[in-house]
């Protein structure tokens, strides 16, 4: 998307001020919500029907309006650990986001080169997940149910139907809350004395008896570590002159419009006991280092696409910051939506129900 | 009132009915399609045939495609003789003339344009001497193109003369890949497509201000699509207005695109204009202390508490988008004035709760 100089200009300026367009606060989020449909919420025992059909565990990030509306499912199967790694579990993530828009079929004439640029931001998305936060979503040795044998594999599907800026913490949002929500039947493997048996079971795979299922769903857990299982900040930095020199600050959470304007963008992923788990840059261009420029007397040239280190450290440790609010934002949200939208999950419908009339 | 109600329908509501004696009691309209009623029997044949399972009675015509050549026949004699059903295929009103029906949509989601239609685009395109201007601003979405001829823009300085070969060089310095304007709808050509002007001096490039795009039903027509909201609006009742000087708090132009697109920006202060005045008397034409007035403006940093009221405006555009209310002046000002009275922080406007109580007064 393309925005007019004068817009950037505006909206770079409303941030130095420290309101935004849209009101926020440099590092204040949009009001996400999120259904759960948890089925371990003490509080209704009906929800389990709610939950995505087939699925063991899912998610839905929403924004007032639709403008961002995720979809996340998780499916757990039971599959033979790879060998290099017989006591871990298995979280693959996948992310489609083929119907978020910005894709004309009907007219567009290079549609199939904006095919391939979904497909690109796609495959963006899901090496940014799987670096940022899989490493440190569960506890990958609670997933062991035999060593060598019997592993859970977590398959998190995410569908972006729509995003305004910051898809990377939405999706990673919508990650978290899929597993916290995630039952796992207990499932416990029948370890045989008979050192042949297993052994035999081992290299043909055809052992029908060595595993129990615990069929009573409310004795079924989430995945441990799940809990643990970090979020991503994506700080937007934004370069405005002030007062003759060039000053630099972030902004959590960016709008679409917000983002174009960004010189530069930092993922950090932070876990809810604010240790950060991993950080990532995107964008090269536009970190115009002050004393490098005094130095070599020359305006905004060559160096401008590098970031120096105590800048990033600052960056960093405001995203620390910001995720401490996010944390709390979300639980909150999702004990003031669990409680007031246990019949319907879908939105914020139930805010109207009663005040919309057709007269 | 009641009129409204028995002729409003929604979509698979059928329209009318002819049997086959009776053939061709009903001409298809715009916003319907033709439905055929088939006996039992041929129905049979065609389900295993077409879909297998199917177990529908009615067969649609645009979806029937017979494999051999004797089955196409049939289709076809269906088609002439077969009784047929006329549904709806959009929410509105029914209109008839004669054994025409046709269904008009109450409010399409998709823009589509009248001449004298204030839009509020942006550029995706320069070459062969126009302007692509997509209708759709938002990010999102499919894209809908406008066109701004060289010929439908003012020359800078306002000078009246055929375009030539370098002005079709300069187009670039005038409107870029990316910028906003506003201009209105000049000719709708047949094929749907919108020839655009911006020959008066309130169109033109649009600097130093927010959009926001809202889904054009909820744009109405009416007299004026430039409005300004009042500064006194935004000032809270009782509290002492001496703080704020002229200055500072002025009034926010608001710029009610058809096509769902709406600038929100500070109104260009009086006081500009009176000085700019001072050269109307050596007689610079008009237009060109609009320009300067621009200009002006463009390059004028907007004050911090003028950055609040145009916030305060945009997120109470997005409260009305969020409970689908109409767009106007006054809705816009009736929430503002809410969130003034709740005293709401800016920032929290468009969360859901403050949505629905902030929009109480419009609603009703």
């Amino acid at each position: 998307m393309a925005i007019s100089p004068t817009e950037a200009h505006y909206i770079i300026e409303s941030s130095l001020h420290d309101f935004r367009i849209d009101g926020r606060s440099r590092l204040e989020h949009r009001p996400y919500s999120i259904s759960t449909k948890s089925n371990n919420s003490t509080s209704s025992s009906t929800a389990v029907s709610s939950s995505l059909i087939l699925s063991n565990g899912s998610s839905r990030i929403h924004l007032p309006g639709s403008t961002t509306d995720i979809l996340c499912s998780v499916k757990a199967d039971l599959v033979r650990p790879s060998p290099n790694k017989p006591n871990e579990g298995v979280v693959e993530v996948s992310v489609d986001s083929s119907l978020a828009g910005g894709l004309d079929i009907v007219k567009n004439s290079n549609a199939g080169a904006q095919k391939r640029q979904l497909r690109e931001r796609e495959s963006t998305i899901t090496s940014l997940l799987q670096r940022l936060v899989v490493p440190h979503a569960v506890n990958y040795k609670a997933l062991v149910i035999s060593p060598g044998k019997y592993v859970w594999r977590l398959c998190v599907d995410i569908v972006v139907l729509r995003c305004d800026g910051c898809v990377l913490d939405a999706c990673a949002m919508a990650m978290r809350e899929g597993l916290r929500s995630t039952l796992l039947p207990r499932v416990s493997a029948v370890v045989r004395s008979d050192d042949k048996d297993g052994f035999a079971s081992q290299g043909g795979g055809s052992s029908n008896n060595d595993l129990i299922v615990e069929g009573d769903i409310r004795k079924a857990l989430p995945p441990s570590g799940a809990e643990e299982c970090p979020l991503v900040v994506t700080l937007s930095i934004l370069s405005a002159p002030q007062e003759e020199r060039i000053r630099h600050f972030c902004i959590v959470d960016a709008r679409t419009e917000e983002e174009v304007c960004a010189s530069s963008r930092v993922c950090v992923s932070v876990d809810p006991n604010g240790m950060v788990c991993g950080v990532h840059t995107l964008g090269g261009g536009g970190i115009v280092d002050e004393a490098m420029n005094e130095e070599f007397g020359v305006e905004g040239f060559g160096i401008s696409s590098s970031m120096p280190m105590n800048m990033l450290s600052e960056v960093v440790n405001t995203a620390g910051g910001a995720a401490k609010n996010l944390y709390q934002l979300l639980d909150s949200e999702k004990f003031a939506g669990d409680s007031k939208a246990e019949d319907d999950g879908s939105g914020y419908g139930y805010l109207l129900q009663n005040q919309l009339i057709i007269q | 009132m009641e009129s409204i109600i028995h002729n409003f329908v929604l979509p698979g509501q059928v329209l009318a009915t002819s049997n086959s004696e009776t053939d061709g009691g009903f001409l298809r309209g715009h916003g319907t399609y033709i439905e055929i009623v088939q006996d039992k029997e041929s129905d049979n044949r065609h389900a295993t045939k077409a879909w297998g399972n199917d177990q529908s009675n009615y067969n649609v015509v645009m979806q029937t495609d017979g494999d051999d050549a004797s089955n196409q026949e049939d289709d076809n004699d269906t088609l002439k003789t077969g009784p047929q059903r006329l549904i709806a295929s959009l929410a509105g009103t029914v209109q008839r003339v004669n054994k025409l029906i046709s269904v008009i949509p109450t409010s399409s989601s998709v823009y589509t344009g009248q001449v004298g239609d204030l839009i509020i685009g942006r550029i995706i395109g320069v070459g062969g001497s126009r302007w692509k201007v997509s209708l759709t601003c938002s990010h999102n979405g499919s894209t809908r193109e406008g066109q701004l001829p060289l010929s439908g823009v003012n020359l800078p300085g306002g000078v009246q003369r055929i375009r030539t070969s370098e002005d079709v060089l300069a187009m670039r310095s005038l409107y870029k890949e990316g910028d906003l304007v506003s201009c209105e709808v000049q000719n709708v050509q047949r094929d749907g497509t919108l020839i655009l002007h911006t020959r008066s001096l309130r169109y033109g490039k649009l600097e130093n201000g927010v959009l926001t795009t809202v889904p054009p039903g909820l744009v109405g027509r009416r007299k004026n699509h430039f409005c300004t909201i009042e500064g006194k609006v935004f000032e809270k009742e009782g509290a002492n207005d001496m703080q704020i000087d002229d200055e500072e708090g002025g009034d926010v132009d608001v710029y009610l695109g058809l096509n769902g697109g709406i600038w929100i920006q500070r109104k260009i202060p009086s006081e500009w204009e009176n000085t700019q005045g001072m050269d109307r008397d050596s007689r610079v034409p008009l237009a060109e202390t609009l320009q300067k007035l621009r200009q002006r403006h463009a390059s004028t940093r907007v004050s911090t508490l003028m950055r609040e009221r145009i916030a305060r405006v945009r997120n109470a555009v997005e409260c009305l988008r969020l409970v689908q209310y109409q767009i106007c002046p006054e809705s816009i000002e009736s929430v503002v004035r809410a969130s003034l009275m709740a005293d709401v922080r800016v920032g929290h406007m468009i969360c859901p709760e403050w949505v629905v109580q902030l929009t109480e007064g419009t609603r009703q």
